[in-house]
């Protein structure tokens, strides 16, 4: 045992962070593949913003088109993913968007047309850029938001050093890492368009410490050292760069790179997504390449499964949300489906007071102070105490040795907070 | 904190009483009165004493504030029913002394005299009376003096039979069984136990007397 | 590993009560070492201590019609604790009117385990401290074994010494393998060795226990009782009495200690501090308990406030420099 494990077992320093197992290896070896055959599909019919319906029941739909159209002109449209026919719509509680209205609809081809002529993008202006993200309806895997937006956002406040996240510090996830093996020239591309785009000093991609031949091979295939950075310390991570202090870090996802640079050199649109598929409950865990709207059903069914999971979970080990339901489709912000095989959690404790929480608050909260104080409805000690600064790691809720849910706590009255400022 | 006049609707004289000596007793609930309890009352007679002495006190003194009401600023107030307290408070020491039991007073003298300046004295008659009727003032004062007794006499008679084996000085026990009882910290450990208990009564009475008795939890 | 269908779905699994069980285990040799010296009643005094703890216990989950929680082990530990503080010679009574304060008294009227603003184990030798100081205080010869009780040679403790002002003339050799009269706990290397126990078992804090020792260490080298100098006077104040013992177990208890590094470190100090003043000018030979139930009256303060203070202090750096500071 090394020293720093001896040390921070025993709990000596307040370290920041969690020690998760990584649990990555036989999706992150295995190329990532595209089903060829694909049932049906649900697409959203909106990811927030208002939206029309442009074609009627039954009609047919070609890979690329719009389906729906937004009301604001400048909002990027919602995109088919497959080649098929609407056949119906469906209200749906998604585990991530939540109460989602989809278009069901039935494929006739999964195949995505080859890619046009290759455009030189070099010569693109930032507000082009802008213009090739909302028209391809480029959205970004790490939150579920269109990456015109927050490129324009960033562009508005000012953002020093953009960074490609293909920082995946969660159990199984590895598409990113997938997605980096396969074409990590294109996404340096897209990153490289991105800080035109929001007019970012500097950008680099972002990596977890990989295996060192993966490394090796990685930077020579970037040519420059400096493009990659690999970050330390444990879950979650937190620093994207090796001078983080008074940098204004801005973070994408690769795969919204990625797709950023297929649509400005491809005029492709952003319709797919790389998702882990892993869990105890999975027999041939792998990484696939599949249409946004996806059932969860189609992957596992793909992956094979070998016992009934007790739960699905849409995103990644510590921040994912559990669902039951095998019909809810993949949509762009989940980058990992995980089938376990989960006992339900036994009713917490009390607290005995042991203080892992706190040690492990990477920003640096009080967390059973404040859930303490909410239980016991002193909520004017709370907002003291800044729970707002909690961004939901759920490391306190993981190291709990009573097995309280107060990651989760904290996040509802964070929400409460910021949305009525205090006063409740 | 000041109660308002009427505290939301009219109560009869009895509601008061009841309100202050049990539902929100002075001691148990609102904490007033620590002092002569957990340093004075070692035995039943000295208990039973600054009760009578507190009664004797606290009656007329209530009365008289709620007689002059706001009508005198609190600056003449406040000393005014302070020196009234406190001239009972000497003449009652000295009838104590003199004619009923010298030793009791030897060990009273200094307590006697602070009942003036207590915190029950000046809630009571400062914060109540003064801004109530006499009929109401009255009650309130009956009830913290039968509340405020019934609290020490309990902790007094419980502290003489542990540390002196006796009960109003007849010695009841051949040994007593702990002699550090007289010491002020078992007082706070019986006050903690009672106010324990009292918050189960007031659990009971809201239980049971929903909607007909106003429990209030300050 | 365990995954959970709750988020997060990954957690580490150890119960709660594990831990208790952990500060069960050191009790063990403290005891076995003490029988060496005096014979078979250290263990007596020690298993009374822990059943009449259980015992309260159920009374007391008995009265509220409940079933009592056994199984989590506190309810043994402080009756561990509370026979561990006790004299050799102690009579039978005492340590069983300790844990009827500490269990009746401490800790279900605020709620049972996890809930105790003061630790139960403290409170009851407080209690008994206060209330039967001679049994508690008198110590056998620990060159003698205790088998008959009528025939037993009292000494004076290293710990009463010092506090009459004369200078124990005891060899550092017999002070760390505890041959003075003392309580049954008080066995210096053992205690090192269950300290590290703890800490390797993440049983109690090191920001709680080494600025404890620390600081008295530190206090009896600044102001020595004794005229055998600095060395001697830091060895006897660490070792007479149950000093050690409230370090690792009554003062590191987590349940009434604070969370946040710092204040467990300001904690363990103001609780040294305060254990040698009350050495010093306080009524009793060991005031240990006392210090330890002061101390977790401010534990939730102290919380809040050094928390604020580290969360505060490097955000009004960073603006004092004329950096931006993020929300």
């Amino acid at each position: 045992m090394e020293i720093g494990k001896v040390v921070e077992y025993m709990a000596i320093f307040p370290l920041r962070g969690l020690r998760l197992p990584a649990l990555k290896a036989p999706a992150a070896e295995r190329a990532v593949e595209e089903p060829d055959a694909l049932s049906r599909v649900y697409l959203p019919l909106s990811y927030g913003g208002d939206t029309r319906l442009t074609l009627h029941q039954y009609s047919s739909v070609l890979y690329g088109q719009a389906v729906a159209a937004p009301k604001d002109k400048k909002a990027p449209p919602i995109l088919s993913s497959v080649s098929g026919v609407y056949t119906a719509k469906k209200d749906l509680s998604h585990p991530v968007y939540g109460e989602i209205t989809c278009l069901v609809m039935d494929c006739m081809d999964v195949r995505r047309p080859a890619p046009a002529e290759r455009v030189d993008v070099t010569a693109l202006s930032a507000q082009q850029i802008l213009e090739v993200a909302r028209e391809h309806a480029v959205m970004d895997e790490l939150d579920g938001r269109y990456l015109c937006d927050k490129l324009r956002e960033w562009a508005a406040t000012g953002c020093d050093l953009l960074v490609g996240d293909a920082v995946e510090d969660q159990p199984y996830a590895s598409a990113a890492w997938a997605v980096l093996g396969e074409s990590v020239e294109s996404v340096y591309e897209g990153l490289t368009l991105a800080a035109r785009a929001c007019g970012a000093g500097d950008c680099h991609l972002a990596v977890q410490p990989l295996p060192a031949d993966h490394r090796r091979a990685l930077r020579q295939r970037l040519g420059d050292d400096k493009k990659l950075f690999i970050t330390r310390g444990k879950y979650p991570t937190v620093h994207y760069t090796a001078a983080p202090k008074g940098k204004t870090v801005c973070r994408i996802g690769v795969q919204a790179l990625l797709a950023l640079y297929r649509a400005a050199a491809f005029h492709e649109p952003h319709t797919t997504c790389v998702v882990t598929v892993a869990g105890d409950a999975v027999a041939a865990p792998r990484n696939l390449r599949v249409p946004f709207g996806t059932p969860a059903s189609e992957l596992l069914q793909r992956c094979g499964l070998i016992h009934d999971p007790t739960v699905l979970v849409f995103g990644d080990m510590m921040t994912g949300k559990a669902t039951e339901d095998a019909e809810m489709p993949v949509l762009p912000g989940v980058t990992c489906l995980l089938a376990l095989n989960a006992p339900a959690r036994p009713a917490a404790d009390v607290c005995a007071g042991c203080g892992r929480c706190v040690q492990v608050c990477h920003a640096g909260l009080l967390p059973e102070a404040i859930v303490q104080r909410l239980e016991k409805g002193q909520n004017e000690y709370v907002i003291a105490l800044h729970p707002e600064m909690c961004d939901n790691c759920g490391a306190c809720s993981a190291v709990c040795p009573a097995g309280r849910d107060l990651a989760m706590q904290i996040a509802t009255v964070a929400k409460v907070i910021a949305e009525g400022g205090g006063e409740s | 904190m000041r109660e308002s006049k009427t505290n939301g609707r009219a109560r009869g004289w009895w509601q008061i009483f009841f309100d202050t000596f049990l539902v929100r007793n002075i001691v148990l609930v609102k904490l007033l009165g620590l002092c002569p309890i957990v340093v004075a009352a070692v035995n039943l007679k000295a208990g039973v004493t600054l009760t009578v002495c507190v009664a004797l006190a606290l009656l007329p003194t209530a009365f008289l504030m709620s007689l002059v009401g706001e009508k005198l600023k609190p600056v003449i107030r406040v000393p005014l029913y302070t020196l009234i307290a406190l001239g009972i408070l000497l003449g009652a020491g000295y009838v104590l002394g003199t004619y009923i039991d010298a030793e009791l007073y030897a060990s009273l003298y200094l307590f006697l005299p602070l009942l003036a300046v207590n915190s029950l004295m000046t809630y009571r008659v400062g914060g109540f009376a003064v801004v109530s009727r006499p009929s109401e003032a009255m009650a309130d004062a009956l009830g913290s003096v039968f509340g405020f007794g019934a609290v020490i006499c309990t902790v007094a008679a419980v502290r003489e039979l542990l540390a002196f084996g006796a009960l109003w000085e007849f010695t009841l026990l051949p040994a007593p069984p702990l002699e550090a009882a007289a010491s002020p910290f078992f007082a706070f450990l019986m006050l903690g136990f009672l106010a324990a208990l009292m918050q189960f009564i007031r659990e009971m009475l809201r239980r049971f007397m929903a909607g007909e008795v106003s429990v209030s939890y300050e | 590993m365990t995954t959970f269908r709750t988020t997060p779905h990954w957690r580490q699994t150890e119960a709660a009560s594990s831990r208790c069980w952990d500060a069960l285990i050191p009790l063990v040799p403290l005891v076995v070492y003490s029988c060496v010296y005096y014979g078979l009643r250290p263990l007596y005094v020690t298993l009374i201590a822990v059943a009449a703890a259980m015992g309260f216990e159920i009374l007391g989950y008995a009265l509220q019609m409940k079933r009592a929680p056994l199984t989590d082990g506190t309810a043994a530990v402080t009756g561990g604790v509370i026979g561990l503080a006790m004299s050799p010679i102690v009579p039978y009574w005492v340590p069983v009117v300790a844990c009827g304060v500490a269990i009746l008294a401490a800790k279900l009227p605020f709620g049972g385990r996890g809930r105790n603003l003061f630790n139960p184990a403290a409170a009851g030798l407080a209690f008994v401290t206060v209330c039967f100081p001679v049994q508690m205080f008198t110590y056998p010869d620990s060159e003698r074994s205790i088998a008959d009780l009528s025939q037993v040679v009292t000494q004076t403790s290293p710990a009463a010494l010092m506090q009459a002002g004369a200078t124990p003339s005891y060899s550092p050799m017999d002070i760390v393998l505890s041959n003075f009269p003392g309580p049954i706990g008080s066995v210096m290397i053992i205690l090192v060795a269950c300290i590290l126990y703890l800490f390797v078992r993440r049983a109690s804090s090191p920001w709680i226990v080494l600025p404890f020792i620390g600081t008295c260490a530190l206090y009896a080298a600044l102001f020595p009782r004794v005229s055998s100098g600095v060395g001697a006077s830091v060895l006897l104040e660490l070792c007479a009495g149950y000093l050690m013992l409230t370090a690792v177990f009554l003062l590191a208890d987590p349940v009434t200690a604070p969370r946040h590094w710092l204040a467990r470190c300001v904690y363990g100090v103001a609780a040294g501090i305060l254990v040698m003043l009350l050495r010093r000018v306080g009524k009793f030979e060991e005031g240990a308990c006392f210090a330890v139930l002061l101390c977790n009256m401010f534990a939730d303060t102290l919380d809040r406030n050094c928390w604020k203070l580290c969360y505060h202090l490097p955000r009004w750096l960073k603006k004092k420099r004329g950096g931006a500071v993020d929300a």
